[in-house]
C-alpha cells in the first residue's frame, strides 16, 4: 500500500514538476492578476480561534477550551472536518512522528516522556450541542497507529462560503522536549498544542497529513484570541501582542492576539529574562536565560539588520509585536522555530567567542520565516522548499551582505560564507533527489535539508549572480507582494521569476528545482603553440607557390585554444578568462548553450591557464575544482608550509 | 662522557643541538605533513594560476570544495599523518634523550649519541607510567563532572555549567602539566644521577614536592614565552596576508614560522637545562 501511495504521489508530483516547466518555458507568460481586496479579506479569516489555556506545570497538561469560527472558502459544500492533532505524534513510540528507530527528524530524539491531546468535546453551535467528537474516526488515514489526522464527519452540510462555530475542550499533555515543543523542568514551550483544522482548498480538497517527522505544517489564516493561565512565576511569551494581564490566586492570567495568522505558539518559565526593544515600531521582546546577555546583544543587532531589510524586500512586518524566545540549553530542541508573531532562536553562550555567527543566522533565519511561512502562508508538508528554501535564501542574501566573507565563521584568520557551505551541501545531494517534493518524500532528513535549504538557496543565489541580483530582489518582492497573506504555489514563484528575471532563468530554476538538473562546467583542454608559418602548395593569382619554411621555424605568434565543456542539464551564462604568460587576462562569455565550446587565441603571448567562472558567479556548479587548466601544475607551497608548521607545534605539544 | 657542572649547564651552550633537533622536527613534520599535501595538490587546485593560494581566500569556498571532494581520501591521508605523528613522537624521545646528554655533559658525536640511546628505555618507561597518571586524572575529571552534571543542570543556568566545566578542565590540565613537570624531573634525574625509572621517579617527585614553587615558576615563564612566541607568529603571519600573490610571501611566513619553532626548542632546552640543575 505504501508503495502504490508512493508510486502514485512520485507520478503526480512529475506531473506537476512538468506542468510546472511547461509554465516556465512560455515565452510570453499570462498576467496574474493581484487578488482583490474582497478575497484577501476573505483569506484572512477563514479559521479564527478564541482559546483559553490553563498549564499545570507540574503535571505539564494544558487544559484548553474555546470556539473556532470556520468559513468553508471552498468552492465545494462538505460534510466533514479534518483536524491535525499535532501533539499526538509523541503519544507513543510507534506513531508516524517517533517509528522510526533511526531519527528520522530534525532532532533525531527519542520522546523521553509522551505528550498527547485528548479532545473530550467538538460541538457545532449551528448544528445543536450535540459532542461530534465520538463520530471522529480514531486514527489517521490508513494509519491505525498514528492519531495526528483526524476525520469528523458532520451532521450536516457547510456550503460554500458558509460560516460555522466549533465549540471544543480538550486537555493536552506536553511531552518531554523531543521537537519544537514540550517541557524541560519548569521551562513549558506550547507549540502545535491545539486541535487545528486542516485548510481546505479552494476546489474543496482538504490539505489534510498525518504529521511525518521531516514535515511541517499548512493551515488557514484567522484571528486567535488566547488567554493563557499560567503559575504567577512564570514569565510568559507568546504570538502575537499582550493585550490583557491580570495575577489571581497566585496565577498569572494574560490574553494575546494576533491577526491575521494561521498559529499560535506560547512558553512559559520562571527562569527568562526579559528584554525589550522597539524596532521599526515593532515591540520586540526577547526572552533569554540567565548569563546569555551577549547572545541577547547579538540577537537584537541582527533582528536590527534584518526587520528593516526584509520589510523593504518582502513587504512590512504583519504585526506590532514580535517575540523572540531563547530557550535554555537543555530545552535547546525547541529553538530555531517559527510561529506568526514568535520565533526560538538558540546557540550556545560562547559561540560569538569562537566567532561563529550561529545567533545571528538562527535569529536572521527564523525571522525570516515571517515572510516565508507567515505572510506567504505555503504548504510546508507538499512543499518545504516554498518555506525553507526562499527563506534560506533570504538569509543568505542578508548574511553575505552583511558580513560578507565571514558570514557563517570567522576566527584565527578563517573566513568562511554562508555562501560556500551552502554550495557543498547543495552539491553533494544535487543528483539524489528532486528539491520540489514533498517533505516526507525525502530519503532522509539530511537529505531533505541539503535540497530543501542549501540548493534552493544556491540555486537562487545562482540566478541572482549570473541575471542580476537586483532582478531577482524585485522578482521576489513582487511575489512577496502579490501573495500576500496568500498560498503561493511553486508556479507562483516561477511566475514571479519568469516575469522578473526572465524565461531561462525560470527555466533553469524549474529544472534544478523539479527535474534535478544540474551543471558541471569544465576545461576539457588547453593547448599553446608557437604559431608555424604557412607552408605547402598555394594557388594564387600570381600562380602556384611553393612556400618552404625551415622546418619548425616559429612564428612571431602564440596559438592557443581552450576546450571548454557544460555536463548536465542546466544552461548558465558562465565567464572564461584566459591567462597569458605575461599575467594579462581575457575574459570571454560562454551562454551555456550546447556542451562545449573552443576559445582560440592567437597573439603575441603565450596562453598558460583558463579559469571558467573566475568569481563564483554559477554556484550551482557541481564541481570547482575542474573549473581550471594550466599548462604547468602551480605549485605555491602555502598549503605546505602551514600544515609543516601546525605538525612542528603538535609534535611540541605531544612529544616528549 | 664528562658530567659538567651546575653552572655550566646552559642552553646557550649547546646551540647546535638545539639547531639539531630544530631540524629533526622540521624533517619530522615535513613527513607528517606530506600525506595531506599531497592529497590538496591532486585535488586540481594546482590547475588554478593561484594555486593553492586560493584555500586561504575569504570566504573558504574553494577550501571547503576540496574538503568536499577529496573527504575520503583526506581521511586515509589524516591517518596516515596520525600515524607517523605518533612514530616522530615514540622517535622524539631520541632526539630528547641527546638534548638532555649534550646539555647535561662535555662531549659530541658517537659517544653523545650511544649514551643517550641508553636512557631512551628508562625514558620510555617514565614515560608510560606519566601517561597513565595523565589519563587517571583525566578520567577523574570524567567522572566528576558527569557526577557534577545532573545536579549543576538542575540548579545553574548553562553558562554556570560551561564555567563548571571549563574550572573542571583547567584543574585536570594543570594536573596534567605537573605530571609532565615531574617526568621532565625524573628524566633529568635519570641522565644526571644515573638513576633507573623508579629511582628517578622518586627524585622526580621529591626535587618537585620539595621547591613546587620555584620549579612552577620557572617552567611557567618558559611556557609563557613559548605562548606568547606562537602568538606574535600568528599575529606577523596575519599580515603578511598570505592568501595574496607572491612568492616572497610564503618565504617570509615559513622563516617566520621556523624562527618561532626555533625559539620554542631552544625555551624546551632551557627548561630541560632547568631541570637538569635542579636534580644535580
Amino acid at each position: 500500500m505504501q508503495s502504490s501511495l508512493k508510486l502514485c504521489l512520485g507520478g503526480l508530483f512529475a506531473l506537476v514538476g512538468h506542468q510546472v516547466l511547461a509554465i516556465a518555458q512560455e515565452p510570453r507568460p499570462p498576467t496574474v492578476p493581484p487578488r482583490s481586496a474582497a478575497a484577501v479579506a476573505a483569506d484572512l479569516e477563514v479559521a479564527s480561534y478564541t482559546l483559553r489555556a490553563r498549564l499545570d506545570a507540574d503535571a505539564h497538561t494544558i487544559q484548553g477550551s474555546g470556539s473556532i469560527r470556520w468559513t468553508n472558502a471552498s468552492t465545494e459544500p462538505t460534510t466533514e472536518l479534518w483536524l491535525h492533532l499535532y501533539l499526538n505524534a509523541f503519544k507513543n513510540d510507534q506513531t508516524l512522528f517517533l517509528r522510526s528507530p533511526f531519527g528520522a527528524g530534525r532532532s533525531g530524539a527519542r520522546a523521553a516522556e509522551w505528550g498527547y491531546i485528548d479532545v473530550t468535546k467538538l460541538s457545532v453551535r449551528q448544528f445543536g450541542s450535540q459532542n461530534l467528537w465520538p463520530q471522529a474516526e480514531p486514527h489517521s488515514p490508513n494509519d491505525p497507529l498514528d492519531q495526528t489526522d483526524i476525520r469528523v464527519p458532520l451532521p450536516e452540510l457547510v456550503s460554500p462560503f458558509e460560516t460555522i462555530v466549533l465549540d471544543l475542550e480538550f486537555t493536552a499533555k506536553l511531552p518531554q522536549i523531543v521537537e519544537r515543543t514540550g517541557y524541560s523542568g519548569s521551562y513549558h514551550f506550547a507549540g502545535q498544542w491545539f486541535p487545528k483544522l486542516a485548510r481546505r482548498e479552494r476546489d474543496g480538497t482538504w490539505a489534510h497529513f498525518a504529521f511525518h517527522p521531516q514535515s511541517e505544517f499548512y493551515s488557514d489564516f484567522g484571528a486567535y484570541d488566547v488567554t493563557m493561565d499560567v503559575p504567577q512565576a512564570m514569565v510568559l511569551g507568546a504570538s502575537g501582542a499582550r493585550v490583557e494581564e491580570r495575577v489571581s490566586g497566585g496565577r498569572r492570567i494574560s490574553r494575546y492576539r494576533i491577526s491575521p495568522a494561521h498559529d499560535f505558539a506560547w512558553v512559559a518559565w520562571d527562569g527568562f529574562r526579559e528584554l525589550h526593544q522597539k524596532i521599526r515600531g515593532v515591540e520586540v521582546t526577547l526572552l533569554h536565560p540567565a548569563g546569555y546577555d551577549s547572545s541577547a546583544r547579538a540577537t537584537f543587532d541582527a533582528l536590527e539588520i534584518a526587520l528593516p531589510r526584509f520589510e523593504t524586500l518582502y513587504g512590512r512586518y504583519p504585526y506590532p509585536s514580535l517575540t523572540v524566545v531563547y530557550p535554555p540549553a537543555a530545552a535547546a530542541a525547541s529553538g530555531g522555530m517559527e510561529y506568526p508573531g514568535l520565533i526560538t532562536t538558540g546557540g550556545r553562550w560562547f559561540y560569538p567567542l569562537l566567532g561563529l555567527r550561529a545567533v545571528e543566522s538562527v535569529t536572521v533565519h527564523e525571522l525570516g520565516h515571517q515572510w516565508f511561512y507567515g505572510v506567504l502562508a505555503t504548504d510546508e508538508h507538499s512543499w518545504p522548499f516554498l518555506d525553507e528554501g526562499l527563506n534560506s535564501y533570504a538569509e543568505l542574501d542578508l548574511l553575505t551582505s552583511r558580513f560578507g566573507a565571514s558570514s557563517a565563521w570567522s576566527f584565527g584568520g578563517l573566513q568562511v560564507s554562508s555562501r560556500s557551505l551552502h554550495r557543498a551541501f547543495a552539491a553533494a545531494r544535487a543528483l539524489d533527489e528532486p528539491v520540489a517534493q514533498p517533505a516526507q518524500s525525502f530519503a532522509s532528513f539530511r537529505s531533505l535539508a541539503s535540497l530543501v535549504y542549501s540548493r534552493t538557496a544556491t540555486a537562487l543565489d545562482t540566478l541572482g549572480r549570473v541575471y542580476g541580483e537586483e532582478r531577482l530582489r524585485q522578482a521576489l518582492r513582487d511575489y512577496a507582494a502579490r501573495h500576500r497573506f496568500g498560498h503561493p504555489t511553486p508556479q507562483d514563484l516561477l511566475t514571479a521569476v519568469r516575469e522578473g528575471v526572465g524565461v531561462e532563468a525560470a527555466r533553469n530554476l524549474a529544472a534544478a528545482l523539479f527535474d534535478r538538473a544540474w551543471v558541471d562546467y569544465l576545461v576539457d583542454d588547453i593547448q599553446s603553440v608557437k604559431g608555424l608559418r604557412p607552408a605547402g602548395v598555394f594557388d594564387g593569382q600570381t600562380g602556384r607557390v611553393h612556400l618552404k619554411p625551415p622546418p619548425g621555424a616559429p612564428d612571431e605568434q602564440w596559438m592557443g585554444r581552450v576546450v571548454v565543456l557544460r555536463r548536465g542539464t542546466l544552461e548558465l551564462p558562465v565567464d572564461v578568462d584566459l591567462i597569458y604568460e605575461d599575467g594579462s587576462r581575457q575574459r570571454h562569455q560562454w551562454d551555456g548553450h550546447g556542451t562545449w565550446t573552443t576559445f582560440d587565441y592567437r597573439g603575441p603571448n603565450r596562453l598558460i591557464g583558463a579559469i571558467i567562472d573566475p568569481d563564483h558567479q554559477v554556484t550551482l556548479d557541481q564541481n570547482l575544482l575542474n573549473n581550471a587548466a594550466s599548462l604547468s601544475a602551480n605549485r605555491t607551497g602555502r598549503f605546505f608550509e602551514r600544515a609543516v608548521y601546525f605538525a612542528q607545534l603538535l609534535l611540541s605539544s605531544v612529544g616528549p | 662522557m664528562t658530567p659538567l657542572g651546575n653552572a655550566d649547564i646552559r642552553a646557550v651552550q649547546r646551540p647546535g643541538i638545539i639547531g639539531v633537533v630544530w631540524l629533526l622536527r622540521l624533517l619530522s613534520a615535513a613527513c607528517i605533513a606530506a600525506p595531506v599535501n599531497a592529497v590538496i595538490q591532486g585535488s586540481g587546485i594546482t590547475d588554478f594560476q593561484r594555486g593553492d593560494e586560493l584555500l586561504f581566500e575569504p570566504g573558504a569556498t574553494m577550501l571547503i570544495e576540496v574538503l568536499r571532494t577529496q573527504w575520503k581520501t583526506l581521511g586515509g591521508a589524516a591517518r596516515s599523518s596520525a600515524w607517523l605523528t605518533l612514530v616522530f613522537a615514540c622517535l622524539g624521545l631520541v632526539w630528547l634523550s641527546v638534548l638532555l646528554v649534550a646539555l647535561s655533559h662535555q662531549g659530541r658525536g658517537g659517544p653523545l649519541i650511544a649514551r643517550a640511546v641508553q636512557h631512551v628505555p628508562g625514558f620510555t618507561l617514565i614515560g608510560g607510567v606519566t601517561l597513565l597518571a595523565q589519563g587517571g586524572v583525566l578520567a577523574v575529571a570524567a567522572l566528576t563532572y558527569a557526577g557534577l552534571g545532573d545536579w549543576s543542570a538542575r540548579w545553574l543556568n548553562q553558562p554556570s555549567v560551561d564555567m563548571i566545566w571549563a574550572a573542571l578542565g583547567v584543574v585536570a590540565l594543570f594536573c596534567v602539566l605537573v605530571l609532565g613537570v615531574i617526568q621532565d624531573l625524573s628524566r633529568a634525574a635519570a641522565v644526571r644521577c644515573f638513576f633507573g625509572p623508579g629511582r628517578a621517579l622518586r627524585h622526580g617527585i621529591r626535587h618537585f614536592s620539595q621547591r613546587p614553587g620555584a620549579i612552577a615558576a620557572g617552567w611557567s615563564l618558559r611556557a609563557v614565552g613559548s605562548l606568547g612566541i606562537v602568538l606574535a607568529a600568528a599575529v606577523c603571519v596575519e599580515r603578511l596576508h598570505v592568501e595574496q600573490p607572491g612568492s616572497w610571501r610564503i618565504l617570509c611566513v615559513f622563516g617566520l614560522h621556523q624562527i618561532a619553532v626555533l625559539a620554542l626548542v631552544a625555551l624546551r632546552a632551557s627548561w630541560l637545562a632547568y631541570t637538569l640543575r635542579q636534580v644535580g
